[in-house]
């Protein structure tokens, strides 16, 4: 690893800036904003005290290289797609009627790309609502600001080369949408970082499926995709999200997803994490319309030495929203799995529903999970429940399986599917089904 | 301290104001204060005026040097103003007390006596009531310990950690620090060099106590911070239970309590710790109220010991608490119940570690947290798993009731496994009174403070079940008492 100081990291980023393309001043404040926050976290960081991601400041990253993007194409119907490769568009985007698929470069980003404040400075990821509803919903206690303080989202704002935006409009049903970033290559033999940015915009009453998939092989260990994707969903409007990373080389993957939802919209969200890396994904979703509802799931199967963080906020805004959570992680050898999800229920939502579940499965010594499923409410009128579990596969269940006929092996295999199956059964797209059916049976025949 | 007696508004005004502190008042009594302000030299003279001996002085002195280097912890969810170290009494004794320890009950101060006919401890009734005996800590020096003979007939020993420094060297020097180290935690650590005095409880081989031990503290002197520390070891076999109550004379600055309490229980032992915590509160702006940042750990050293915490916490203005259980024997038993109330703007970030280490190792939690007013309250707990601990049971509950919009309910479980064999629940509910229930108690009669009193006790019903007898009346009586005005 060859290592640099950190004022040295800071200005090896900062040039990284594209120069002279739009808001490239704000960018680069993104990027001083996020050094002065103290750069990458760390485990002492609460929010990162199982695996830190201070080591990357040392790392001399450079940018990855499109390479040959050769991309296969994605099997199954689909509506529209767009394709990046080493975070810029690969090929023309294709778009369904009454849908807007694009691909763009940093220099030709849509102009809705970022929140604004009222002053007019851009926010990365920060809903606009919040600057007018801060002084609402502060109250001792409550640092909702603080919620979204993610410090990778503002390396991910400054240094975006390119992207992929998505608007269905009023009324509109998409169809399936997939959004495709390849990993690209390593620009001249030093470790590559990639940060896509993804934008979708559902208007009221609309209904789409957006499919977003991770992919490509990192060239070392060293390797880094932070990748964010901001969705808006307008009032009455249904969103069905996947994301699906499957890189591998075991780098870093660090994604966000935040939704923002209207009155009466809906969003169903499953992250898979089947990529062999160290990964981390956090969902955000805001509830700043009454009656909207959004139910979060994910699931990581690791083998190996991979790990998987599924952390999750969901900020009940506005009154009458429900939120579910549901993450499972099924672990074999020494895989690692944290979930750290919370429920902030701001002063006067009154109505609100939330729960959270959290289920592991470790199939052997070495397995590793941590839990912390957080509440934090500031309204009484509220239902809020978690529940977490960590075990092995259940006796009984196991002997009910022998004691009908079937093998040690299949039983254990059947336990396994039927436990992950809970996650994966809703989604449609049957190349993710696959995927999930090879990550699983990776981890075949390790259950004692 | 006729200075700060609490200046009273109109007595329509007193009446009107929502929660009023039963045990509001200050005893008159001359105190022996070391000087204001934490040092190596004040460290020397509390040992001296204990007249301990030299490895305990060294003892407090490495926790001194440790805390010196140490930052106070910002990461519970409580918000207070800073807390000027420099400008608190470490030490003070009552007088009367020190001068000449008393030989009987008729030696007590009477102003003191009163002080604890106001509070409710029957001490001079003690001898005769069965069952309780009372070391009973009246701003740092213990002086009146009843049922002594009685228990040291069975090989007991219950006494004030100074006797026990000066009697039992042996064993205070063997188990002292053995949980909770010298530089364990900010608080503790700050105990550790700086406490004045508390309980000591040694319960031989095989012997089952035949009575609850009990102990009452009392902060009065104004301004002193109270630096209990308490000390329990059950060896082989032997069954304790151990009540702990507290309540402190209404005044306007906050008091800092930093107490420590270490359990220790070898093979096949059993101890069962309860407290009932009614400290001062604060008034219903947040004005005053104690400060109280506790560290209690006990150790399942032996294989097959158990050791239960219960703890009904209502009173102080910070509430900074973890009881925790170190489950390091095979087939040790951890057990947490609690109830923790916050009113006004009471805020307590509470709850519990469970450290499993030894196999088959089983713990419970169950936490309730009442939150009415604008009051926070946070359950704070851990559940950790070594890789050794196969067999590992852990059930966690905690339920958290809200009342008023304004309230706070907030639940941080960590839980870390790293071992395959083990099974492991966490439930959590927050919820606020239902108004079907308060409907359907309000047409039975009941007024909405008795509904809402009801519901609540029937919400803490399953901790308050854990609670030794009469510490189970006291506490739902405090309960009541607490809600008072905080329905409406």
């Amino acid at each position: 690893m060859t290592a640099c100081a950190p004022a040295d990291a800071r200005a090896r980023m900062l040039a990284l800036v594209p120069a002279g393309a739009s808001a490239s001043e704000e960018r680069r404040r993104f990027v001083t904003g996020f050094f002065r926050r103290g750069g990458f976290p760390t485990r002492k960081d609460e929010d990162w005290r199982f695996s830190g991601f201070g080591a990357l400041g040392r790392i001399r990253f450079q940018l990855v290289d499109a390479g040959s993007g050769v991309v296969e194409p994605w099997p199954g119907e689909t509506a529209g797609e767009a394709v990046l490769v080493g975070g810029v568009p690969a090929e023309p985007a294709l778009s369904p009627p009454g849908v807007r698929v694009e691909s763009f470069r940093a220099d030709a980003a849509p102009e809705d790309l970022f929140d604004r404040d009222p002053d007019g400075t851009l926010r990365p990821a920060l809903p606009v609502f919040l600057a007018d509803a801060r002084d609402r919903l502060h109250r001792p206690g409550l640092d909702l600001a603080a919620c979204f303080r993610h410090p990778l989202e503002m390396l991910n704002a400054g240094l975006f080369t390119g992207g992929a935006a998505v608007r269905v409009a009023a009324g509109v049903d998409s169809g399936p949408v997939l959004l495709r970033s390849v990993r690209g290559e390593d620009a001249g033999g030093a470790p590559g970082m990639l940060h896509p940015r993804f934008l979708v915009t559902l208007e009221p009453r609309s209904r789409a499926t957006v499919i977003e998939i991770h992919e490509g092989r990192h060239a070392s260990r060293q390797g880094w995709t932070n990748p964010s994707t901001v969705v808006r969903i307008g009032s009455g409007a249904r969103l069905d999200y996947l994301r699906l990373s499957t890189e591998t080389g075991g780098g870093s993957h660090t994604g966000r997803t935040t939704f923002h939802l209207d009155r009466d919209a809906r969003v169903k969200s499953t992250v898979l994490s089947l990529g062999r890396m160290r990964h981390r994904h956090d969902a955000t979703a805001v509830f700043r319309g009454e009656g909207s509802s959004a139910s979060l799931n994910g699931l990581f199967v690791g083998a190996g030495r991979e790990r998987a963080e599924h952390h999750t906020l969901v900020v009940h805004a506005a009154r009458h929203a429900t939120s579910r959570q549901l993450y499972k992680a099924v672990l074999a050898d020494e895989a690692r799995t944290v979930f750290d999800g919370q429920v902030v229920v701001a002063p006067g939502a009154a109505g609100s529903d939330a729960s959270q579940s959290n289920r592991n499965l470790l199939l052997s010594d070495g397995a590793r999970a941590h839990t912390q499923p957080r509440l934090e409410i500031h309204a009484d009128d509220v239902k809020c429940a978690h529940g977490a579990a960590i075990g092995r596969l259940d006796e009984d269940a196991l002997f009910y399986l022998r004691s009908r006929g079937l093998g040690a092996l299949d039983s254990r295999d059947l336990l396994v599917e039927g436990f992950a199956g809970e996650i994966v059964e809703g989604v449609a797209d049957e190349r993710a089904r696959t995927l999930t059916a090879a990550s699983l049976a990776r981890v075949r025949g390790r259950g004692r | 301290m006729p200075e700060t007696q609490r200046t009273l508004g109109s007595a329509e005004v007193e009446q009107l104001v929502a929660r009023d502190y039963a045990y509001g008042f200050v005893t008159d009594i001359e105190t022996e204060k070391a000087p204001k302000g934490l040092s190596e030299d004040v460290i020397r003279l509390i040992s001296a005026k204990k007249e301990e001996p030299e490895w305990m002085l060294e003892w407090r002195l490495r926790a001194y040097a440790a805390w010196q280097e140490m930052k106070e912890p910002v990461w519970a969810k409580v918000s207070y103003e800073p807390i000027a170290y420099d400008d608190i009494y470490y030490y003070a004794a009552p007088k009367s007390a020190v001068e000449d320890g008393p030989k009987s009950l008729d030696d007590i101060d009477p102003e003191l006596r009163r002080t604890y006919e106001k509070l409710g401890i029957p001490l001079v009734e003690q001898q005769r009531l069965a069952g309780v005996a009372v070391d009973a800590v009246f701003d740092s020096v213990s002086v009146a310990t009843t049922f002594k003979e009685k228990l040291s007939e069975m090989g007991v020993i219950f006494c004030s950690f100074s006797e026990a420094v000066k009697e039992h060297p042996e064993l205070v020097r063997k188990y002292l620090g053995s949980v909770v180290p010298h530089s364990d935690n900010f608080f503790a650590c700050l105990n550790s060099a700086v406490f004045s005095d508390g309980s000591f409880v040694y319960v031989p081989k095989g012997v089952r106590c035949p009575m609850e031990l009990s102990t009452y503290f009392r902060i009065n002197a104004s301004e002193t911070g109270q630096f209990e520390r308490t000390l329990i070891v059950a060896d082989e076999g032997s069954y304790v239970s151990y009540l702990e109550g507290c309540t402190a004379p209404m005044r306007d600055e906050n008091q800092l309590h930093a107490a420590v309490v270490e359990l220790v229980a070898l093979e096949g032992a059993r101890i069962k710790y309860s407290t009932v915590q009614n400290w001062y509160p604060g008034d219903e702006n947040g004005v005053g109220g104690i400060y109280n940042f506790v560290t209690k750990r006990g150790k399942c050293a032996g294989d097959r010991s158990h050791i239960s915490w219960t703890q009904v916490e209502t009173g102080s203005a910070i509430t900074w608490k973890y009881p925790s259980c170190i489950l390091l024997g095979d087939h040790s038993i951890g057990e947490f119940h609690s109830i923790a109330l916050t009113a006004n703007r009471q805020q307590a970030d509470t709850g519990t570690k469970m450290i499993h280490i030894g196999r088959n190792t089983r713990s419970t939690i169950i936490s309730k947290g009442i939150s009415a007013g604008h009051g926070q309250n946070t359950y704070r707990g851990q559940v950790r798993v070594l890789p050794g601990a196969s067999g590992a049971r852990n059930f966690s509950q905690c339920d958290s009731l809200l009342i008023g919009a304004h309230a706070g309910a907030h639940t941080v479980p960590y839980i870390d496994v790293a071992n395959p064999d083990t099974q492991l629940e966490h439930e959590a509910s927050t919820s606020r009174i239902g108004e079907d229930q308060l409907f359907y108690c309000r047409q039975r009669g009941l007024d909405p403070e008795e509904a809402v009193s009801l519901i609540v006790n029937g919400f803490a019903r399953d901790v308050l079940s854990e609670l030794p007898m009469e510490f189970a009346v006291e506490a739902q009586k405090l309960l009541d008492v607490s809600l008072e005005g905080a329905v409406g």
